[in-house]
């Protein structure tokens, strides 16, 4: 496997309804922001990857098709992607996949959704069995406030922790442009306050639904060190996915999340990953599952999670920073939002994350979450060569 | 001798506000209101798309946006004779012809419509046609009832500025049904409910496991489950649980409702069902359950109506 690198980010403001553009247009406007941040042209592109979620939230199937121009792959090699909401960084593994293998030195990745086209919760809703399950259905809120009720109950983790995660990615949001919604006077009280959508998730502990795209290139080796003084190079990637309805399953312990977490730290040579990373960008759409993410991604031991959220140590300024660009929580565009995670940590790595940058960061990790509480992505980003 | 296998009859319908941005709102807003056609330009390579592109699909770059004429040459057509069932997308009776004009001053293809009552014998790819508008436009693709023949049509370009996107939205829907094989498995499954009052599970010919509902492969083992069933009592612990109260259109039960996931008993995975008899605060994991059966049963997955609390 040849060493890839990620050499340029480009993010859309995110927002709820974008009339502006049309959802090619997003796409569009985050591959010129990411041909523009690396330097390059559509011309110095060998091949694009293109993700993005079920065709159930803009009612139009195909959307490679539909964005295939718009993605920049015209007269070029054209891959889609879809693993639900890991899409985005299912989408950055397989760009990476491109120039690992050596078939392709230049791979685009973009990924996007228009969420406002259509009914998110509906489209969502589509997602469950038609026979086991969608007749109770209320898309992703409805699933993951099972998960977490069945956290809460094992571990006797509580309404205050999530709140204060809630409060610390709404807050972390603020001083991310890109990011959706901001709540800068955002309160433990206040979202304890705020109404339930599915019991145990209330309002602030849960996503917004976003309109907004994100795409990266990667570069391999040579070509990443005349594009960039400063990449992010890839150190390892993992996808790992388990059943739906296997016996015995316990949704508290993500079995996925932790296999890819070991394939990772193996290959990145990470002994203690609480300690050897910098930052953590994690895909939590709602607030109970950035405890189960932590235990699952070894950075804690099982039912510990909620000492360190009480500590603060995934505060900006705690021990080990997770989504200083204030995360799903607080922008979910589902398409592009794990490829966020990806293009965050990133950032960080490249020093470019502006007013959220964590100061010296040299390796950082991403994760995406997705399908029936599921599919788990893993990336780790670091300042040196792998 | 095997059941004959069953089907779940159901229907996907969801509405959609679709953007149209710069380029099909400006176009959409030139039909309704100056029936004309506008196309884009791309500033670099000088294609004009028809419709309009907010990009140029060659370049990346934006594009200025050029009024065509709104007649041009037949550049093939196909004459639809069929409708297919259920089809929710399709232009009423046929025959009616879809056709390709490329118009004066664009340098691609425009698909649209030749107007009803034109013999589509008369059709010849290479002929001269005109859009024929209608009277009362709305901003939609159908402001033009259709393209003819018309061998003397001049390609008058109006000039006039552009105006800017005024329709930002076009509103649909998309319904689609569906006919869900239940398969061998889920029909037996779902005959010994509606018949029988009676929860079955199959067993994992390697972990030796109960899987309910009754697959045929376990997935954890990749090993398929044995020929002889088990039969479960209706009676169950509750893993994990909800209240759903937000609402969104197209739902399929009415919030406040609570829902969880259960384990039948001697079963070794989770089941989903509705939980009632109980006040919501009352919901408790671990709680013991039992189903509150359907009078009338269809063979489907309220056979059961909810699971009540079990009162041992």
């Amino acid at each position: 496997m040849r060493r890839a690198a990620v050499v340029g980010v480009g993010q859309t403001e995110c927002k709820t309804r974008n009339l502006d553009v049309t959802f090619p247009g997003l796409v569009h406007l985050a591959v010129t922001r990411a041909l523009e941040d690396a330097g390059l042209t559509i011309g110095d592109v060998d091949a694009v990857v293109f993700g993005s979620s079920p065709e159930y939230f803009e009612g139009v199937n195909h959307p490679e098709f539909w964005c295939g121009e718009a993605s920049g792959g015209y007269m070029k090699p054209q891959m889609r992607i879809h693993t639900g909401g890991t899409v985005g960084a299912s989408t950055g593994i397989a760009a990476f996949y491109h120039v690992a293998s050596g078939m392709y030195d230049t791979v685009l990745a973009v990924t996007a959704d228009k969420l406002s086209e259509g009914v998110v919760q509906l489209g969502l809703s589509t997602v469950y069995d038609p026979i086991f399950g969608r007749q109770f259905a209320c898309g992703a809120p409805s699933a993951v406030a099972i998960q977490s009720r069945w956290y809460m109950h094992k571990y006797g983790a509580t309404e205050e922790h999530s709140a204060l995660i809630a409060v610390t990615n709404r807050l972390n949001a603020v001083k991310n442009p890109y990011s959706h919604l901001k709540i800068p006077n955002i309160s433990v009280e206040m979202v304890m306050k705020s109404p339930y959508i599915s019991e145990p998730i209330r309002l602030l502990d849960a996503c917004p639904a976003s309109d907004g795209a994100c795409a990266m290139v990667f570069q391999e080796e040579k070509k990443a060190e005349k594009t960039c003084k400063k990449p992010a190079w890839v150190h390892a990637v993992s996808a790992v996915a388990e059943g739906v309805g296997y016996v015995d399953r316990d949704w508290a312990i993500p079995l996925a999340l932790n296999k890819a977490a070991k394939k990772v730290y193996h290959e990145a040579g990470i002994a203690n990953p609480f300690k050897e990373l910098d930052v953590v960008e994690m895909y939590e759409a709602f607030t109970y599952q950035e405890m189960i993410w932590m235990e699952g991604m070894f950075l804690c031991e099982e039912g510990t999670a909620m000492k360190l959220i009480e500590k603060g140590a995934h505060e900006m300024t705690g021990e080990l920073p997770i989504n200083p660009s204030g995360g799903v929580l607080s922008t979910n565009t589902i398409g592009a939002s794990a490829m966020q995670r990806q293009a965050e940590a990133a950032l960080q790595v490249m020093g470019k994350a502006g007013e959220h940058q964590i100061d010296g960061v040299r390796r950082g990790i991403a994760h995406g979450w997705g399908g029936g509480i599921q599919f788990h992505t893993l990336m780790i980003l670091g300042d040196e060569k792998p | 001798m095997p059941d004959e296998p069953m089907v779940l009859k159901g229907n996907i319908t969801a509405p959609y506000n679709w953007t149209t941005g710069q380029a099909a709102g400006r176009f959409l807003t030139e039909f309704k209101e100056n029936r004309r056609i506008i196309g884009a330009k791309c500033a670099d390579c000088g294609v004009v798309f028809v419709p309009p592109q907010e990009f140029c699909r060659t370049c990346l770059k934006m594009m200025e946006f050029v009024p065509v004429s709104d007649a041009g040459t037949l550049t093939g057509f196909t004459v639809v004779e069929t409708k297919p069932p259920d089809n929710p997308f399709s232009l009423g009776d046929p025959p009616y012809v879809i056709a390709a004009v490329r118009l004066e001053g664009a340098d691609t293809d425009f698909i649209h419509l030749i107007r009803k009552g034109v013999a589509p014998s008369s059709l010849k790819p290479g002929m001269r046609v005109r859009a024929v508008w209608k009277e009362e436009r709305k901003g939609n693709l159908l402001d033009i009832e259709g393209f003819e023949p018309a061998p003397e049509a001049a390609a008058v370009i109006s000039d006039q500025p552009i105006l800017e996107p005024k329709i930002r939205e076009v509103k649909g829907k998309v319904s689609v049904p569906y006919n869900w094989a239940y398969g061998e498995n889920i029909t037996k499954f779902f005959k010994e409910t509606r018949d029988n009052k009676r929860i079955m599970g199959t067993r994992c010919s390697k972990c030796r496991k109960v899987l309910v509902p009754p697959v045929a492969l376990c997935g954890r083992c990749f090993a398929m489950t044995e020929e002889k069933w088990v039969e479960l009592p209706d009676t169950a612990t509750l893993v994990a649980h909800t209240v759903v109260y937000l609402p969104f259109p197209g739902q399929p039960q009415e919030p406040p409702y609570a829902y969880g996931m259960l384990r039948f008993d001697g079963a070794d995975t989770q089941f989903p069902h509705l939980i009632g008899g109980i006040e919501f605060d009352k919901i408790k994991c671990g709680m013991r359950l039992k189903a509150v059966w359907n009078e009338e049963r269809k063979g489907d997955l309220f056979d059961i109506k909810y699971f009540e609390p079990l009162r041992e």
